[in-house]
Order: structure tokens, then C-alpha cells, then sequence
């Protein structure tokens, strides 16, 4: 039992430590001062994995129930829509937002 | 049910400034002070108030706190033998919450400059800059009314989810228990849209932001003076990305309680139960990926319309397979139509016609002349009046035995029934003749000005004395509502000899605390009636063999 | 009779009530961020000009304010660790136990609150600079959002104190008699919080760094 406790505190630390190490490369990115689009992946990608962590170890996501796993699919589901549907709807010159624009090429 | 009467006062002023544009209304004009109706005239800045304030109330004070908050609250727990909802004291924070809401809605009718009197939709740029505080205290009214739904919504998940008793598996569930599932799904996930850009909203009311004020805006003369580089349209999408399934809030409710009492009153089990369950979660997954149908003419690309055109197509299927199977479960029936009956029966041609009008709607092309056309306004209308509150009229005929333990009185039910009836279709179908001749919504002066739609304004007339009409029918419901709870037929406990644990296992009236004497435990699907080869015309949830219980 | 499963675990999905509506509430709050980051990037794509983030915000009161938040987050479940094994023990009547775990408890939940405090007082510093300088929400769109983002994203922060201050203080009575329950509460408010932290993951690279 005292094992398992300590096993599970060793855990949450070395999750620890992994958020930080990738804090700070997030901020190293941001000094490499990468071209927008690569700025942006890499900013959110990162983001994205500090999330899992935190998502997975520190709120037992990993190993929890399909009735958890299903809404918070659909919600993530959701979400890229809403960015996504907006971004194209208004983003007149994004590829696939018109017929003759996703057609024809310059 | 309080708010349903305050939004249909609200709508009779606004049919009568339809008829009889620019005069006094007799009697009442008085009353309305002078700053809405100077000399009894609706002035154009009241008729605005009106309008908004009417979609506002019958929406989110209406219909969703009665459909989904008082039939689901009451209902879901006894229909799937659980003791309570999961989280009772959130049930009551989101009551209070929405009481909060509504308050500060009507209080807005009494502060100078009125109510919020820019469409229910409270479009951007126009709802940023209206002056007065009646827009802002819309926006706090909608935080308090959104927060309330969104615990109610995740309260109805983990009871579904978690508290069905012994032996009710999920394809045991009544087909109204499933429609409120999804119903609080696309409350929980589509509501934080309007949330946030209601936020947003007030920011650039109270804050001077201009998340929603492109550049260069120019008011009564005067550029103003805000940062600009906002986007109007980014409003219109996150009020859609909930607007959309806001609407199927309003009709799932309702498709859940017509299936209850059909397959009640024809004392056969629902055609096509499965395939109706299945259909819903389709239309609730694609109800949030068709919001930009309210938008076709923003000017998005066209490759982005078609998305939304497409996804709109194939959003009608689900719908249609309901109805059908609505429908179908009638065939082979021993079909008894009593008042509860009748509303359900309505619901279904009354639906139709919503649905089938809202199909050149859905298409972008013939969206183009349709667009903020009354024809929109005969369409939702249609599935929400003749609709949905069709249903929530069944529901309460066959319920009230279960609350009160007496049955309302029959015959002021037929009358409530046809004249209800005969008077919305009088109201809502011209509307689709004036939509069609181009007579645009929200007018002041019904479309007088309009040349071309002369002979269609004509129509305004009959409508107005047809929603006079309603209202007085009304009166029939309300009267027997508040009679039969005192000295209505006494019933006993299943009158109308149903098979749901609503009827089955609790006495009526039921107990103060606990919905059942004893643990439930259900053997059964939930519309055993005519089985072959049983004792009894009907089998409860929790009778456990096919016998008739006791 | 009582409602099922409040501390027991339903059989069949494997969960507590609580721990399904916690997941199901934090599901409408990634919708509500979600509305807003995507308001942000329309506005940004759509804006013809843009201020340079990192130049108007501080970018390191910000990585300090992301580290105090993460490690606000390893506290919290620490405390939650410190009373979930031993339960059952103090279900069982052992009060050495309990009161050793409580301590440990009341340790780490007190550094969670100490980490939000410190998170609030380097914002206010952060929003008092930017007032100082005559830099409101109203200036322009960046720091309009901003504001809003980080508004909101902080009265997340107030609203997680306090539900974690009560269970620092009055709630933690519960551990003697329903030590599964609390702990259990311990959780959910733990999953709360960490939810706040990743909020301010996904705010602190689009709001400062990009």
C-alpha cells in the first residue's frame, strides 16, 4: 500500500517535471521567432501535450470510463467545429471556402 | 407556463399594430404610458420591444423551462425509478437562477428606453450600440437563464445516466426519457456559445470594446469613437452555433411526450422505437453543424454554404423518420382520443408543415427571397406553436392526474383543442403568403409600405382576430386547469392505464419524500400493451410476469 | 429513500455521480473557452493589423504565473493522494491515521490555495501595469480579449478558491464522518482546478507568446 502511494507520488512529480521542461520550451520557441503558421503549430502543440498530462495524470483521465471518454469526444468534436466552421465562413480567401478559388490555381 | 401568457399578451399588441397600423388601440392604449404608445399608438421603438421580448420570453422563459425544466424534471426521475434527480440542491440553485432571469427580463420593460428591442437574435452592431439599459439587462438576463440551464442540462445526463433502477436498460428507457438525453447534451455543449459572446457583448456595451464594431461605423451622423476592426458576423455565428440546436431543444421535448401518449392511446407499442433513438442522436450530433443555414446571406463562400446547405438537407431525415414512425404507430391501433390524444394527434400534420416549410429555407438559393421574410416566422411558428406547445398541452392533460391526482374536464379540453387549433392555423398560414409576396418580418407597420405585397395585407386583419381568438380559447384551459385541480374527477393511480414506473410503482398524488414506497426493479420494455399470449390489455415496466399486477 | 451512488460507484458505468456531472460541467466550460479562443482567432486573422504580443504583455510574469498554476496543480493532487489510500482505514476507526493524513491534507491543499493567491496577485499586478499605461480592454481588439480571456479565466480561479478554501476549513469535517466521500470531493475539486490550469496552458502561448 505505502508502495503504491509513493509509486503514485513519484508519478505526479515526474509529470511535474515534464510540465516544466516543456514551459520552458515553449517559451524557447517563441524566441526562435518561427514564420506564423509553424509559431502556431508549434505554440498549440505543445500546449496540447502539457494538456494531456494534465488531463491524464493529474485528472485520471487515463483509464477512465467510456461515459467519460464519449462526451468529452464529442465536445473536442464540437469545438474544432465551431473554429473551424466560423474561421471558414468568414475566411474568404482560406482554400475550400470558394468553389472557383479551391479550383483554380495562381 | 406564466411567461407563455406574458410573451402571447406581448405578440397580441404586435398583431394588433399589424392590422391597424398608426391607431390608438381601444381600451388598453391608455395603459401602455405614454413614452411606448404616445396617444395609444404602439410607437415604432415599443413595437421593437415587443418583438424581441416576445421571441426572448417564449423561448427561454417559455418553452425550454417547461418542456425540458418542469416535464423533464418531474417526469425523468419517476420514469426511470429513481428516487430523485442526481444533484438536488443544483436543481434548485437552477431554479432560482432562472426565476433571477426572468425577473430581470420584465423588470427591462420598466427602465427608460424600455426593453431590449433588437430581435431575439439581438444582432451586432445594432444591439451594441442601442441606447438605454434594456439590451444590457437582456444580456444579464440571458447569463443567469443560460447558467441555469447548463446545471439543469448536466443534472439530467448523470440522472439518466446513473440512477435508472434495476433492470432499466437503456433500451428500456420511454422514448421521452431518451429526448430529454439529448436535449440537455445540446443544452450543456451549444449554450456556452451565446454565453461567451453575450460576454462579449456587454464588454463592448459596458467596456467600450469593439468585438462586434467593424471601423468606420458611422450612428445618426457620427462616426463612433471605438477601436473598430471588429467582426458583426462573429455575433451572429456564436449566437447560431446555440440558436441551431436551441431549436431542437424545443421540438425533442415535445416529439418525447406525442411518443408517450401515442403509444398510450393506441394500446400498441411505438413503430420503429429503436430506429426513433438512433434518430435522435443523429439529429442531435448534426443539429451542431447547421448553424450557418441562418446565414446564407452574409456573404460566406460558396463552397461553406454548400456545407451547411448539405448538412441542412440531411438533418430533415432524422426528423422525418420520427414523424413517420409517429405516424406508423397509429396503423393497426385501437386508437382512443381523448383530449391529450387529440393535441398529440395534431402535432403531427402541425409539425410537417414546419418541416416541410422550412425545406426551401434550407436550401441557399431559395433562401435568398425567403430570408427575414414573414414566411420564416409561419415556419418556426408552426413547429413551435402548433408544434411543441401542442405538446406541452398533451402532456399537461395527461399528466395532471399524476400531480393532482383528479382529470381535467373533457369537454373544455375539445374546445381548448379545436379552437387552439383552428385559430393558429388561421394566424400562421397567411403568414406564408406574406413571406412569399416579400413582406419582410419585424415591421413596424405590417408591410404597408410595400407596393407589391398590397393584397397580402389584407391578411393582417383576420390574423389579428384569429390571435384574439386564441387568447380566448385559452381561457378554457385555464379555467379547467385551476377547477379540476379542486373538484376535478378524482383518479386513480394509472387512469389512463399507461406502462411506464411513472404510473406504475407511485401513488397519486405522490409522497412528499422519495418517489416510490418501495425500490423499483423493471422486467420490461416500455410499451408492453396487447401483448400476445398476456392476461391484460397492458403490461407495467415492473410487472414481472406477463400477467396483469396488482 | 437516498439517491444511489453519490459515494459508491454505479457497477455498470463505473462512476460516482459526481465524478460523471464534474466531467460533464468542465465539458460546457471547454465550449465556453472554446467560443472565445475561436472568437480570438477570427478576430486576429481578420484584424489588418496586430500588436506584437509579447511587446505589450510581460512574458514573464506570465511563465511565473504558469508555473506557480502548475505547480498549484500538483499540490492539489497531492492532497488528494494524501487522503484517498487511507479511507478506508479511517472508515475503520483508526484516528492516528486520519489526523496524520488530515495534516498532510490540510499541507498541500494550503499550498493550492497559496498557488491560486500568488496567481492573483501577479495578474493584478499585470492588470495595473497595463492601467498605468492607459491600456484598457477598450484600446483595441488584442487587449480587448485579453482582458475578457484572462477576466474570465481568473473569476475561474476566485470561484476554485473558494469551493477549495471551504474544503481547507469548515468542509474538511467530512473526513471523519465520510472520509470516502471527502476524498472523493477532494477529487472532483481537484479535476476542477486542473481544468482551470489548463485553461490558462492554452491562454498563456495564444495570449502571450504568438
Amino acid at each position: 500500500m505505502a508502495h503504491d502511494i509513493a509509486a503514485q507520488v513519484r508519478g505526479y512529480l515526474v509529470v511535474f517535471g515534464a510540465l516544466l521542461v516543456l514551459t520552458l520550451a515553449t517559451i524557447g520557441a517563441s524566441y526562435l521567432h518561427l514564420p506564423g503558421t509553424f509559431a502556431v503549430a508549434t505554440g498549440v502543440g505543445i500546449a496540447l501535450m502539457k494538456a494531456a498530462l494534465v488531463a491524464m495524470y493529474f485528472m485520471h483521465l487515463k483509464g477512465e470510463r467510456p461515459m467519460v471518454y464519449w462526451p468529452l469526444g464529442l465536445t473536442a468534436v464540437l469545438f474544432i467545429s465551431l473554429i473551424a466552421g466560423v474561421l471558414m465562413s468568414e475566411g474568404d480567401h482560406l482554400l475550400g471556402t470558394r468553389w472557383d478559388d479551391a479550383f483554380t490555381t495562381e | 407556463m406564466f411567461f407563455l401568457l406574458v410573451g402571447f399578451l406581448l405578440v397580441l399588441l404586435i398583431r394588433w399594430q399589424h392590422a391597424y397600423s398608426g391607431q390608438p388601440i381601444p381600451v388598453f392604449g391608455g395603459w401602455l404610458g405614454e413614452a411606448n404608445a404616445p396617444g395609444g399608438v404602439i410607437s415604432p421603438e415599443f413595437y421593437n420591444q415587443l418583438g424581441a421580448m416576445h421571441g426572448t420570453i417564449m423561448v427561454f422563459l417559455g418553452v425550454v423551462p417547461l418542456a425540458f425544466g418542469a416535464f423533464g424534471n418531474y417526469l425523468v426521475p419517476l420514469q426511470i425509478g429513481a428516487p430523485d434527480m442526481a444533484f438536488p440542491r443544483l436543481n434548485a440553485a437552477s431554479y432560482w437562477l432562472y426565476l433571477a432571469g426572468g425577473l430581470v427580463m420584465l423588470a427591462s420593460f420598466f427602465v427608460p428606453g424600455g426593453a431590449a428591442n433588437n430581435g431575439w437574435t439581438s444582432y451586432a452592431p445594432l444591439s451594441d450600440i442601442a441606447p438605454g439599459h434594456g439590451q444590457t439587462m437582456w444580456l444579464g438576463g440571458m447569463l443567469l437563464l443560460i447558467f441555469s440551464s447548463l446545471l439543469g442540462a448536466m443534472n439530467f445526463i448523470a440522472t439518466v445516466v446513473q440512477l435508472r433502477a434495476p433492470g432499466m436498460t437503456w433500451f428500456r428507457l420511454p422514448f421521452f426519457v431518451w429526448a430529454q438525453f439529448i436535449t440537455a447534451f445540446l443544452l450543456l455543449l451549444a449554450f456556452p456559445a451565446l454565453q461567451a459572446a453575450a460576454m462579449l457583448q456587454a464588454m463592448d456595451r459596458l467596456a467600450g470594446t469593439s468585438f462586434f464594431l467593424p471601423s468606420g461605423l458611422v450612428v445618426t451622423g457620427r462616426p463612433l469613437e471605438v477601436a473598430g476592426d471588429g467582426n458583426a458576423l462573429l455575433w451572429q455565428h456564436l449566437f447560431w452555433f446555440l440558436g441551431h440546436p436551441e431549436v431542437y431543444v424545443l421540438i425533442l421535448p415535445a416529439m418525447g411526450i406525442v411518443a408517450e401518449i401515442v403509444a398510450n392511446n393506441t394500446r400498441k407499442p411505438l413503430w420503429g422505437y429503436r430506429l426513433m433513438v438512433y434518430s435522435i442522436f443523429v439529429l442531435g450530433f448534426l443539429s451542431f453543424i447547421v448553424w450557418a443555414h441562418h446565414m446564407f446571406l452574409t456573404g460566406m463562400g460558396t463552397a461553406i454554404s454548400a456545407f451547411f446547405q448539405a448538412t441542412t438537407m440531411i438533418i430533415s431525415i432524422p426528423s422525418v423518420i420520427v414523424l413517420s414512425s409517429l405516424i406508423l404507430s397509429l396503423y393497426g391501433g385501437s386508437i382512443r382520443f381523448n383530449t391529450p390524444m387529440l393535441f398529440a394527434l395534431a402535432f403531427m400534420p402541425m409539425f410537417g408543415i414546419g418541416g416541410l416549410t422550412g425545406l426551401p429555407l434550407g436550401l441557399a438559393a431559395t433562401d435568398i427571397p425567403l430570408h427575414d421574410t414573414n414566411y420564416v416566422v409561419g415556419h418556426f411558428h408552426y413547429l413551435v406553436a402548433p408544434g411543441t406547445i401542442f405538446a406541452l398541452f398533451a402532456g399537461i392533460y395527461y399528466w395532471f392526474p399524476k400531480v393532482t391526482g383528479r382529470m381535467m374536464n373533457e369537454t373544455l379540453g375539445r374546445i381548448h383543442f379545436a379552437g387552439s387549433l383552428i385559430s393558429m392555423n388561421v394566424i400562421f398560414l397567411p403568414m406564408f403568403i406574406q413571406g412569399l409576396a416579400g413582406v419582410n418580418r419585424r415591421l413596424w407597420d405590417g408591410g404597408a409600405l410595400y407596393s407589391h405585397a398590397q393584397d397580402t395585407l389584407s391578411l393582417n386583419v383576420p390574423m389579428l382576430y384569429a390571435a384574439g381568438a386564441l387568447g380566448f380559447f385559452q381561457l378554457f384551459f385555464i379555467v379547467n386547469l385551476f377547477v379540476s385541480m379542486r373538484s376535478g374527477r378524482v383518479a386513480n393511480t394509472n387512469p389512463w392505464e399507461a406502462t411506464t414506473l411513472e404510473w406504475a410503482a407511485t401513488s397519486t398524488p405522490p409522497r412528499a419524500h422519495g418517489n416510490f414506497d418501495q425500490p423499483v426493479r423493471v422486467f420490461r420494455d416500455p410499451y408492453d400493451y396487447s401483448v400476445p399470449g398476456a392476461t391484460a390489455g397492458f403490461l407495467p415496466q415492473n410487472a414481472e410476469y406477463a400477467r396483469s399486477a396488482e | 429513500m437516498e439517491i444511489p451512488y453519490t459515494s459508491e460507484i454505479r457497477p455498470d458505468t463505473g462512476l460516482t455521480n459526481p465524478k460523471l456531472g464534474i466531467w460533464l460541467f468542465l465539458a460546457s466550460e471547454v465550449m465556453l473557452f472554446g467560443s472565445l479562443f475561436s472568437s480570438y482567432v477570427l478576430l486576429r486573422t481578420g484584424a489588418p493589423t496586430w500588436p506584437v504580443q509579447h511587446e505589450v504583455l510581460s512574458v514573464p510574469l506570465a511563465a511565473l504565473n504558469t508555473v506557480v498554476l502548475i505547480a498549484s496543480s500538483v499540490t492539489m493532487v497531492l492532497a488528494w493522494a494524501a487522503l484517498a489510500p487511507h479511507a478506508a482505514a479511517v472508515r475503520a476507526g483508526d484516528r492516528q491515521a486520519a489526523e496524520a493524513a488530515l495534516k498532510r491534507y490540510r499541507l498541500y491543499m494550503g499550498l493550492t490555495l497559496l498557488g491560486g493567491a500568488i496567481f492573483l496577485v501577479v495578474k493584478t499586478i499585470e492588470y495595473g501595469d497595463k492601467f498605468s499605461h492607459a491600456l484598457y480592454p477598450a484600446t483595441n481588439n488584442f487587449l480587448a480579449l485579453y482582458f475578457t480571456m484572462t477576466g474570465l479565466h481568473a473569476l475561474h480561479v476566485i470561484a476554485g478558491m473558494i469551493v477549495n478554501g471551504y474544503l481547507w476549513g469548515p468542509g474538511a469535517r467530512m473526513w471523519h464522518s465520510e472520509p470516502q466521500r471527502f476524498a472523493n470531493r477532494i477529487e472532483v475539486a481537484g479535476i476542477y482546478w486542473h481544468f482551470v490550469d489548463v485553461v490558462w496552458i492554452f491562454l498563456f502561448p495564444v495570449l502571450y507568446l504568438l
